[in-house]
């Protein structure tokens, strides 16, 4: 059986920047967009990109990133 | 208006219909197949009994007393000598006939896992979790099926096979229906939650069925044609079919025939209600009518594009609709649209009578429906509506007071919505002013063409009239061609000026002097009359100001600040007016009308450059000819010798080529270079050709002028005229394929001359070699290739684009959501810019000052 490789941050330009949300972040983005976390943008748990932050489903990750219009802006998902 | 609803649907659950059900809801038991007897009158216990609903006018049902339109129809039944499997469950008898113990029925799992699922599936359900409630269920049925051994009763298993679509075999064994039947049913309740059923709503025993519906004969309707011989519905047919033969199997088994017969007819029955049920089954060939033609039963009446979803219910014909060929009419409004008297005729609009237009009404129902303008009918206050005729009018006219409606012809100045197909964006669909014109096409300002996309090759357009105040009243604030300037994918104006109207004014901002009388006879002819010239001569930047209003100014600048026009207190005091200016897509001066003065004087203000622009052309005289592309002998020589030029550096490049002195670009190899620098040479040659000819030609070329304008063409299609067509590639390189080591037999091997690889020297107007002609027929047919495969590709592309997005709005707070209130973006376009409000994505921040400090340019 193969060894498990232990997770690391992918540094890439194309991998943007992801970080956890404490609970008080997580309360208080709900509560700006009036919104349960179900209505949140979703990622898969199996996803490569959050290996390394190890998380739960049901977990926020906070992510900025940058797009054609804007040099940096913030978006969050829910692990599921 | 609106009825009270008292009954609201808040749950809708999908079940099998239960026999008892059936046999409750049945109000006839049909027992023959004849459908009329010797008078015409349905035959009792028949298909088309009168217990079953009313579709002849006179006649009343036995069930619910109603008549024809009152009775919406009631079911009835038949019962089956021998069940038959429903053809759409037989693969789920078959899943659980497989998952099942064929001694113990018991589900082939043992105690332990069962109760392990059955505690899953229960905490699933509970959770209205139905994803996986089916997983959960599957994974019940692919774990049992494979177990040879019952793991309660000990039984030996053999593999139960379907031979589709509706025969089960057992080892050597046939299990018929009656036994799949028994197995099924000794299923015990706590088992079919595992196999995914509800038992309460949906017993596995049903999925054979030993009792049929028939439909209510309102759904299958049977016409009586022109001969008077009745011609009945498909479904009455197959049903017919299947009593027959259901009463055959009857009397055979009760006159105790042989086993073969009865099971021949079984099977036979079996046939006859599948195709009943679904005719489009891919092992059963189709049921017929006599003519071959395959009948159209239960499922094809709601599947695919004609069934009933997408052809009746997401689809519906309209009246008021009109549909014909458009043509151009430049003389018309951009918000007009030209319709043929026939067609006016034809479309109405219900007009209350009241004090003030009861007079003009009455003249309209004395010209009737023929004569235009007219009306068509007239509609009580009781909701009676009476078409006028020559026998009808006297009363109508005796009888027409206050209240009553009036169905009247359309007349200029209506609302139509007007739409060409496909509607890919909301320009698709418009509302115009109706313009009674003589002719039989519908007529529109070619300025309208772009956002419709139509052009005149022989589209045709629809168009539909609102029939209420509150229809028309929105068609015309939320719709009209005004309000419909800028276009929200980029915010540019997709209204502008076209074609001769570019070439006009751009002419007239050429013209350095006119005379007075001229000018003042130029804007006459769009209805300007009020203009004083001090000048005997006036130049055409100064007629083209009349046009704009007087606190109107305009600063455009090119890509390197130069300012290319200036307009200050509606002056034009500097440059030329072209597509930049008053094109559509991006015509600046429009941009800054509409920003400053609206959509409705935005329209009108374009109107008049429009209709300026078509003048000029008409009074001055403009066309187009081979001429303009005659040049001097010498130019032609002159071109030849560039040609020769670069031949000969290119000669160069492939002999240092061959000598591999070829200086090698990064990351290129060798000939890739060669081939780079090849492209290099010849594109540039053509281009100075085009710089040349433009030089030598001047002002007052009108190809050249139009090209210049922006109205059409450009400066390569004039140069590959006149000077020379140039390099021909696929693919960005130059040509390379054909032959080995060549690209036509008429060359030598290893040729890596310009004449060898594509390039045309000749020009459209001289003529071109056969070899020329055969290279640029290879990128000619490259392009069209192109163009017939990427239109429906990116056509559907876009479709199930739209249909995906369809539900997404911004909320108040910015973000971008669905229906469900999902979040689908946290701030739109990440910088919450409203596209139609910006120019090309950006905000013009300057222009915002100005707006909010109220300074002029």
């Amino acid at each position: 059986m193969a060894e498990k490789v232990k997770p690391t941050t992918i540094n890439h330009a194309l991998v943007p920047k992801q970080v956890v949300c404490d609970k008080e972040e997580v309360s208080r983005l709900l509560s700006k967009y009036n919104i349960r976390k179900d209505q949140l943008p979703k990622v898969s748990i199996k996803d490569p990109s959050i290996q390394v932050l190890e998380l739960e489903p049901g977990d926020i990750i906070k992510i900025s990133r940058s797009s054609q219009t804007e040099p940096s802006s913030l978006f969050y998902r829910v692990v599921v | 208006m609106a009825e009270k609803i008292y009954k609201k649907i808040d749950e809708i659950d999908f079940s099998m219909q239960s026999p008892d059900f059936i046999k409750e809801t049945s109000s006839a038991k049909i027992v023959t197949a004849e459908l009329y007897e010797r008078e015409g009158y349905p035959v009792d216990g028949g298909l088309m009994d009168v217990r079953l609903g009313v579709i002849d006018p006179g006649l009343r049902c036995k069930t619910c007393g109603g008549k024809l339109k009152e009775c919406m129809g009631h079911f009835g039944h038949i019962e089956l000598a021998r069940p038959v499997i429903h053809i759409n469950y037989a693969v789920h008898a078959y899943n659980a006939m497989r998952s099942t113990c064929n001694e113990c029925y018991r589900v082939k799992l043992n105690q332990v896992k069962l109760d392990g699922y059955a505690e899953k599936i229960k905490f699933a359900q509970k959770l209205g979790d139905y994803d996986r409630v089916r997983k959960l269920s599957k994974e019940v049925l692919t774990k049992s099926r494979l177990i040879k051994k019952c793991p309660h009763c000990k039984a030996k298993q053999d593999a139960v096979k379907i031979e589709k679509p509706t025969t089960y075999n057992q080892g050597e064994h046939r299990v018929n229906p009656i036994q799949v039947r028994e197995r099924l049913e000794k299923i015990s309740n706590e088992d079919t939650i595992l196999l995914g059923l509800n038992p309460k709503t949906s017993r596995p025993e049903w999925m054979v069925m030993s009792i049929l519906p028939i439909p209510p004969v309102t759904m299958r309707p049977s016409i009586t044609l022109e001969s008077g011989e009745r011609s009945e519905d498909d479904l009455t047919h197959k049903l017919g079919d299947i009593v027959r033969i259901n009463q055959r199997l009857f009397e055979n088994i009760n006159a105790g025939a042989p086993e073969m017969i009865i099971e021949d007819l079984w099977d036979l029955l079996q046939y006859h209600i599948t195709t009943y049920l679904d005719n489009s089954v891919s092992s059963v060939p189709p049921a017929r009518h006599r003519s071959g033609q395959a009948l159209k039963t239960l499922t094809e009446r709601i599947k695919s594009k004609e069934g009933r979803f997408r052809n009746n219910l997401a689809g519906k014909r309209v009246n008021y609709a009109a549909r014909t060929v458009i043509s151009p009419d430049p003389c018309i409004g951009f918000n007009d649209v030209g319709i043929p008297e026939s067609v006016a005729r034809e479309l109405t609009i219900p007009e209350r009578v009241t004090e003030w237009n009861k007079e003009w009404l009455l003249k309209l129902i004395k010209n009737g429906p023929t004569n235009y303008p007219g009306a068509n009918y007239v509609i009580w206050p009781d909701g009676k509506k009476k078409k006028i005729t020559e026998e009808t009018i006297e009363q109508i006219l005796e009888e027409l007071q206050h209240g009553f409606k009036v169905e009247r012809h359309l007349i200029n100045g209506d609302q139509a919505l007007f739409n060409r197909q496909p509607s890919l964006h909301r320009m698709s669909l418009m509302c115009h002013r109706v313009k009674v014109l003589p002719g039989r096409s519908f007529r529109m300002n070619p300025s309208v063409c772009n956002p419709y996309n139509a052009d005149f090759d022989g589209d045709e357009m629809n168009l539909h009239v609102p029939q209420t105040e509150e229809a028309r009243a929105e068609a015309e604030v939320l719709m009209e061609v005004q309000t419909q300037l800028i276009t929200p994918k980029n915010g540019y104006n997709i209204i502008g000026c076209v074609e001769d109207s570019i070439t006009g004014c751009y002419l007239l901002t050429h013209t350095k002097e006119m005379g007075k009388i001229e000018a003042i006879d130029l804007l006459t002819s769009i209805g300007i009359d009020n203009v004083k010239f001090s000048k005997e001569k006036v130049s055409g930047a100064e007629v083209f100001s009349t046009v704009l209003p007087d606190d109107f100014n305009f600063i455009r600048k090119n890509k390197h600040g130069e300012t290319t026009v200036r307009v200050k207190n509606g002056n034009l005091e500097h440059g030329i007016i072209d597509k930049n200016t008053i094109g559509e897509n991006n015509g600046e001066l429009i941009r800054e009308f509409y920003r400053k003065y609206g959509q409705d004087r935005t329209i009108k203000l374009l109107g008049n450059i429009f209709q300026l622009g078509i003048q000029i052309l008409l009074k001055k005289g403009f066309s187009t000819g081979v001429a303009d592309t005659d040049i001097p002998k010498e130019a032609v020589k002159k071109i030849d010798n560039k040609v020769h030029k670069a031949y000969g550096k290119l000669e160069e490049h492939i002999e240092a080529f061959k000598k591999r002195k070829i200086e090698v670009l990064p990351g290129k190899t060798e000939l890739e270079t060669l081939e780079i620098r090849a492209m290099e040479i010849l594109n540039k040659t053509r281009t100075e050709i085009g710089d040349y000819i433009t030089e030598l030609v001047g002002e007052g070329n009108p190809t050249l002028t139009m090209a210049q304008s922006g109205a059409k063409g450009n400066v390569l299609n004039f140069t590959q005229m006149t000077g020379c067509i140039g390099q021909q590639a696929l693919g960005g390189k130059r040509i390379t394929r054909g032959y080995r080591g060549r690209t036509l037999s008429s060359f030598k091997k290893g040729d890596l001359g310009p004449e060898a690889r594509g390039f045309v020297k000749n020009t459209f107007k001289r003529g071109i070699t056969p070899t020329e002609f055969f290279f640029h027929a290879m990128t000619g047919r490259d392009s069209l290739m192109d163009t017939a495969l990427r239109t429906p590709k990116s056509g559907y592309l876009y479709r199930r684009l739209a249909n995906a997005l369809q539900d997404l709005k911004i909320e108040y707070d910015r973000t971008v959501r669905n229906a469900t209130k999902d979040i689908i973006q946290f701030q739109y376009g990440d910088d919450s810019i409203d596209v139609s409000k910006s120019e090309g994505g950006t905000i013009n921040v300057v222009n915002a000052i100005h707006d909010v400090l109220g300074e002029n340019v």
